[in-house]
């Protein structure tokens, strides 16, 4: 996690975005509104959502839906809906590098689009009940749990697992499991192992992502 | 294998699908005559099974499953204003192309319209979508007679007024559908590729088509009235 | 405006059948049956819907002889719901597959077998009737696409499993053909070499599921039904025409054309057949839960006088199998388990919704998949 780059407000066209790049996965999240929906996306209670996934190469298939999917149902749960009634966020997400066999895996490039996506969010000044972080974990044959794995080390693992968790109370505090896509072969005490570090890791990863939001506000109130 | 399609996953473009050498083609076409004979006898039916659907039905023979769903009548998009209710069907097959499902559904829409009493439904649209689950007879003309059938049951499933029950024969790769009794002929359907018949052979096939309609029609109505 | 209007006006409070209820308010609905400890299908909280299996009837190698190219089906009735797989098969040139005469010999070595690139997937195209003609939903997109990367991560299907050892079609002079096949016979071994051939191919599965009434989620039932189709799966054994062998030398020199390799088709034999060989003891069905905050206002109020309601008090239930349209409406926070009936989970996906989900209940529903498991595992 030491070599993460991350750039908020890397777009000037759009409302937030982020740059977000791991040691392997990099990606590029748009945020664009509140603004004026069409008229079937409009929602009478609360912001609805456009939500698309770009591939680093090619045209989106199947898969980008199906990842496009579970962005969705994570992020609608961390943005306060309400205050903004019939209006609309467009999130996209531009995977530059995928990181992994595209073929085979897309859990990295959903973590990282979940946590370009919270960055973006802030940087959008859209109102947050909690930020979702998450990580990606290995489960080596040797029982041993990797963060944030290379994608040799997938390939060749028991069990791959990405954990979002949705953080409230200045991050200290874990409300819920927001996002569990466990792959492979594994049984529940590996399970819960995994819970138990990969909560310990998001701790510590938002603890980086408040220090930078911190000091990207600190910057602008000075200027 | 369309590579333009991608909202599905239809696995790697080289691949053919698995072509299998026929030798015993000829052994089973002699089986298949026979059973064809006693068709009539081994036919079940079912209907009310689609619960999302306002009306269903399964009619079964020994080498052809239908499965009929009715969903209607309900609005169109369209903004005119209809009188009479609009009939689609939709054919859903893995063996047959859609052209000739297309023309098939086209048939059937027209002999339908004779007896589903479209002015009781204005603005209104009926689909009807055929599944063939089971499709072992090579002929299309072999599923009018079942398709008929089961578009009957599927529309008094929806609770849909029909003012006449009609029925489908195929004989020599003929199909020929009755209304009234026997007394009107609602449609007539050969395959391109059977052999040609000059009138006086299509007038001797109606007439025997004649003569059967009135068994597969009592048929239909014991089993609706048994529902 | 002098005038005061002095009669009373009775208000009548407005009341629904329950079906109706339903309808217009999902949620109180359900609220309303869970306090009363049954769902709005009147199953128990825990309670699956019972399975019933209609064995393989529409391919080629099932109950009756068919003519079809159907090489594994399953018909799956749970409920309402109904989901027919059918599986079909298809030929491909492995050089696509592997790169390279050498990455194909490192597969067969055991040491690489954890490595998930030797293993496949059925290419699964779902399809949800719901009354409307036209393009895939994106219901039935994530639907096909979660089944394939769960297939291919359960490790289900190796690649050396599809693989073709074509046999080779010989004429003889009086116009019979004979199929030999290297691995039957031994003294046709010599005739045999004479014909090998550098070229290899695979089998394609594809799966085509289609699901009829469908009145919930369909994930756990359309993948149940595959796991029992998978396993009804016959391939035919492949054979290579005599004469398109001998055209072999002639193709070589002509280049790549690939009007010329259409001679070279391989076809497939319509009597012999063996059994899909699959990793069995990574066989494993799916169930699926949700979690739902018991909302204490929703009681009804004969239930309420009685007992004294703390009203901080928050209690999250667990359902299984969550069926019809108030649960599925009202129920966001949903688990979905593959496991087997040991307990090995072969994948665990949780969306997270208001309902917390508590270690208790995810340790609870992976219990209950293992048991929901070992039921479905018996019923073949």
């Amino acid at each position: 996690m030491e070599d993460l780059e991350i750039e908020t407000g890397y777009l000037s066209q759009v409302d937030g975005s982020t740059h977000y790049k791991t040691s392997s996965t990099t990606v590029l999240c748009s945020i664009t509104g509140p603004i004026e929906p069409k008229s079937r996306q409009e929602l009478p209670t609360k912001l609805a959502f456009e939500l698309i996934v770009r591939p680093a190469m090619g045209v989106p298939t199947t898969r980008e839906v199906a990842i496009q999917d579970k962005l969705n149902s994570v992020l609608k749960q961390i943005v306060v809906g309400y205050l903004y009634p019939r209006q609309l966020c467009q999130i996209t997400f531009q995977i530059l590098e995928a990181g992994e066999n595209v073929e085979l895996f897309d859990v990295k490039e959903i973590i990282s689009c979940v946590n370009a996506a919270t960055l973006a969010f802030i940087d959008a000044a859209i109102a947050l009940q909690s930020m979702a972080v998450g990580v990606v974990i290995a489960v080596t044959y040797g029982d041993e749990l990797i963060i944030d794995p290379s994608n040799e080390i997938m390939q060749n693992s028991k069990s791959v697992h990405g954990l979002v968790l949705e953080l409230v109370d200045g991050s200290q505090v874990v409300k819920n499991v927001l996002l569990l896509d466990s792959n492979g072969d594994f049984d529940e005490s590996t399970l819960f192992k995994v819970l138990q570090v990969g909560e310990e890791n998001i701790l510590k990863l938002s603890k980086q992502f408040r220090k930078l939001v911190e000091t990207k506000i600190q910057k602008s109130l000075n200027n | 294998m369309n590579v333009q399609d991608r909202r599905r996953i239809l696995g790697p473009a080289g691949a053919k699908p698995l072509v299998f050498a026929n030798a015993e083609a000829k052994e089973d076409k002699t089986v298949k005559e026979e059973t064809q004979l006693n068709k009539n006898l081994s036919i079940s039916l079912q209907r009310g099974i689609i619960s999302n659907a306002n009306g269903s039905s399964i009619v079964e023979t020994s080498g052809i499953s239908l499965l009929t769903s009715v969903y209607g009548p309900r609005s169109t998009r369209s903004m005119s204003f209809e009188p009479r209710a609009t009939l689609n069907i939709i054919l859903q097959s893995n063996k047959f192309d859609t052209s000739n499902l297309k023309e098939i559904s086209n048939f059937l829409i027209s002999v339908l319209q004779c007896c589903v009493c479209l002015e009781k439904y204005p603005k209104s649209g009926i689909d009807l979508f055929i599944n063939f689950n089971i499709e072992d007879e090579d002929e299309l003309v072999q599923y009018i007679p079942i398709m008929i059938m089961s578009c009957m049951i599927a529309l008094m499933d929806a609770d849909i007024e029909v003012s006449d029950i009609i029925g489908g024969l195929t004989i020599d790769h003929t199909a020929v559908c009755l209304g009234q009794n026997g007394d009107q002929l609602l449609g007539l359907w050969k395959d391109p590729s059977s052999d040609e018949q000059d009138a006086l052979v299509l007038n001797e096939t109606i007439a025997k088509c004649q003569e059967q309609y009135s068994s597969s029609r009592q048929q239909l109505i014991e089993f609706i009235s048994n529902c | 405006m002098t005038d005061i209007v002095e009669d009373t006006i009775d208000i009548h409070p407005v009341s629904f059948a329950p079906e109706v209820l339903a309808r217009i308010s999902p949620e109180l609905s359900l609220q309303r049956h869970l306090s009363l400890g049954f769902r709005p299908s009147l199953k128990g909280f825990e309670e699956f819907r019972e399975v019933e299996l209609n064995e393989d009837h529409l391919s080629r190698y099932g109950v009756e002889h068919k003519d079809n190219s159907i090489i594994g089906s399953n018909v799956l009735k749970c409920g309402k719901t109904f989901v027919v797989t059918t599986i079909t098969g298809g030929i491909i040139e492995d050089s696509t597959i592997y790169k390279n005469e050498e990455n194909e010999l490192i597969s067969l070595d055991d040491t690489k077998k954890t490595d998930l690139t030797n293993y496949t997937s059925v290419f699964p195209v779902v399809e949800v009737e719901r009354g409307r003609a036209g393009a895939c939903t994106d219901e039935e997109m994530t639907l096909s696409q979660k089944i394939y990367d769960s297939m291919l991560h359960s490790k289900l299907l190796p690649k050396s499993s599809l693989k073709i050892e074509p046999g080779i079609r010989i004429t003889d002079d009086d116009g019979t053909m004979e199929i030999i096949y290297s691995d039957e016979s031994k003294q046709h071994s010599a005739e045999e070499n004479s014909f090998k051939t550098n070229r290899k191919w695979s089998y394609l599965l594809y799966a085509k599921i289609k699901v009829f009434s469908r009145t919930g989620p369909v994930f756990d039932l359309c993948w149940n039904s595959l796991m029992y189709a998978l396993q009804s799966v016959k391939l035919p054994r492949a054979f290579i025409d005599e004469r398109a062998t001998d055209l072999k030398m002639t193709i070589r020199t002509r280049g790549r054309s690939a009007t010329v390799k259409e001679t070279y088709d391989i076809l497939s034999d319509s009597s012999k057949q063996y059994p899909l060989n699959l990793n069995k003891e990574n066989i494993a069905f799916a169930s699926n839960y949700g979690t739902i905050t018991l909302d204490s206002e929703a009681k009804l109020t004969e239930e309420a006088d009685e007992e004294d309601i703390d009203m901080d008090a928050v209690e999250t239930i667990l359902l299984a199998d969550l069926d019809t349209e108030s649960e599925e409406t009202s129920v966001n926070t949903t688990l979905s388990i593959i496991s087997n009936d040991k307990g090995d989970l072969k994948h665990v996906s949780i969306l997270g919704g208001d309902a917390n989900i508590s270690p208790d209940n995810l340790r609870k529903s992976i219990l209950l998949a293992q048991q929901r498991a070992k039921d479905l595992k018996d019923k073949l």
